[in-house]
């Protein structure tokens, strides 16, 4: 399905949505749903606007333990990528347990790491790393492989050095499939840091949709909750013009 | 969407390759819990940061009760919120495919939804329905529903044009399409969705379980954890990453087995 700019394609949709809108402010109002539990979309605009400076520097946090966490994990990935396709004894002992560990939920062992790291912002990048690991581990170690065979024997025919290969042909090969192991990571690293921070934190935005919950503001819980989909949106997004950039380019 | 998970395994070949792919890991995983064994037994590691493997399978044989209970209301929760969430997301799909004017409406939105952290709305879910299993339930089939939506949806409207000529030129009508032509050949994006959703089902019930719920291994891992009851914390731990392994296993079975529908795609 490519995304064709036929105009019904996009006046629908924006017309779906006003209606959405429209529907659920007057759904709020009607008094069918109790005002403890919903809100309009109104009224929880007011009270995104009106908590700003609280929402913008909880929202940092957040996003700071993601991005760390989401270069930390993807750096590591890529290194032990490029170890596997070099080492083939370590890779054939190590990667079948990386898929088992991928696997497991990992965010099932933040008790722990709140145990071993202490209640700041180390275990939710520790998570937030170890989410965007393995994904990125996975793809970008089937893009390295991913070499024609003809290509190989002419940089070998060249007498090209392992770094060489490396650096001339694997990378750009892994290229479109890192991206793939990114994307994923820009929502997975924000999940982990928002949910890490329901158990003991003091800041950030999951911790201030509990807390609000706690004491029933549902205006406020939605403008947290949507702010905290807003910023994965957007991650996202970059991630993926990034991706449209770098692929524009290298291709023909 | 294509992810880590959808990444073959080795093929096993011979009787020497076999074990060539199976030793290694197998050597490994051995030589690591002989080294946690032996840190833990000279108190190299100490207790509170990592109790001997000896202690976690004393938990299995003794506390097996407790375990049970608990794990048998968060695999409810993940397979049924997994189920609800994996049939509601086929039949959006299917409508989507089958109505251009609701997947002209609906398209941007489906995109976006892959990026919407749903997990993020548990408090306010826990506050409109109470803690319990519906909830939890929800959100696991929220969690589950947008990758299998997205993943048939593409699957299913990514065609081979020739195909698709050669299936008009016999005038099919669009349910003889969908089922020889659309359908099969969009099996191996759904069973990529599947596994990385039967994974992120189990995952999300556990964390749901922090805030929404006072059964099921989630809940007992943090509620061992804030007691420092590190055996039972990693007994359920262990109990939740064999129960995800298992369903993992299943998908992939039930993958290898519709093998024979899914070519029937490329022999048409």
């Amino acid at each position: 399905m490519t995304p064709s700019l036929a105009p019904r394609r996009v006046i629908l949709p924006v017309i779906y949505g006003i209606a959405l809108l429209i529907a659920w402010e007057a759904l709020a109002h009607s008094g069918a749903v109790s005002r403890l539990v919903l809100a309009g979309p109104l009224e929880i605009v007011v009270a995104g606007v009106r908590n700003w400076s609280e929402l913008g520097f909880n929202a940092g946090v957040t996003l700071a333990q993601a991005l760390i966490g989401a270069a930390i994990g993807n750096v590591a990935g890529l290194l032990v990528a490029i170890c596997f396709v070099h080492w083939g004894f370590f890779r054939r002992a190590v990667f079948p347990l990386a898929i088992l560990c991928e696997a497991i939920p990992v965010v099932a062992i933040l008790p722990v790491l709140i145990l071993w790291l202490g209640n700041g912002m180390a275990p939710k990048i520790f998570v937030a790393a170890f989410l965007s690991f393995f994904p990125m581990l996975v793809n970008a170690y089937r893009g390295l492989s991913n070499v024609d065979e003809e290509v190989r024997e002419l940089l070998y025919s060249y007498s090209a050095t392992a770094s060489q290969m490396l650096w001339k042909v694997r990378m750009p090969a892994a290229v479109p499939f890192m991206f793939t192991a990114l994307k994923l990571s820009a929502c997975s690293s924000m999940i982990a840091s928002l949910v890490a921070e329901w158990l003991a934190s003091e800041r950030g935005l999951g911790f201030l949709v509990v807390y609000y919950g706690q004491s029933y503001r549902v205006a406020d819980i939605w403008s947290a909750a949507i702010l905290s989909c807003l910023i994965s949106l957007g991650l996202y997004g970059i991630t993926a013009a990034c991706e449209r950039r770098a692929l524009s380019r290298s291709s023909p | 969407m294509s992810s880590s998970l959808s990444g073959k395994l080795p093929e096993f070949g011979r009787f020497p390759e076999r074990i060539g792919a199976i030793l290694p890991p197998v050597v490994l995983i051995v030589a690591l819990i002989l080294l946690w064994s032996w840190s833990a037994g000279t108190g190299l590691l100490p207790k509170w940061l990592l109790p001997s493997p000896q202690a976690v399978l004393g938990e299995f044989s003794h506390h097996s009760a407790t375990l049970l209970k608990h794990a048998r209301m968060t695999a409810f929760e993940a397979l049924g919120g997994f189920a609800l969430g994996a049939l509601a997301g086929a039949g959006g799909a299917f409508l989507l495919t089958l109505v251009p004017f609701l997947r002209d409406m609906l398209y941007p939105y489906a995109l976006a939804s892959r990026a919407i952290p749903i997990i993020v709305f548990t408090p306010l879910i826990v506050v409109m329905l109470g803690r319990g299993l519906v909830p939890i339930i929800l959100i696991v089939a929220f969690a589950t529903y947008f990758p299998v939506f997205l993943a048939l949806l593409r699957g299913l409207n990514t065609l081979n044009a020739d195909r698709m000529e050669l299936l008009h030129s016999l005038s099919a009508t669009p349910l003889q399409i969908l089922w020889k032509i659309r359908l099969p050949s969009s099996l191996p994006m759904l069973f990529a969705a599947l596994k990385v959703s039967a994974s992120g089902a189990f995952i999300t019930a556990l964390v749901t379980e922090w805030i929404g719920s006072n059964v099921g291994l989630g809940y007992l891992v943090m509620v061992s954890g804030q007691y420092f009851k590190l055996a039972t914390m990693w007994a359920a731990i262990f109990s939740a990453s064999l129960m995800t392994l298992a369903l993992l296993g299943l998908i992939v079975l039930i993958e290898r087995l519709m093998g024979r529908y899914t070519s029937l795609a490329t022999e048409v």
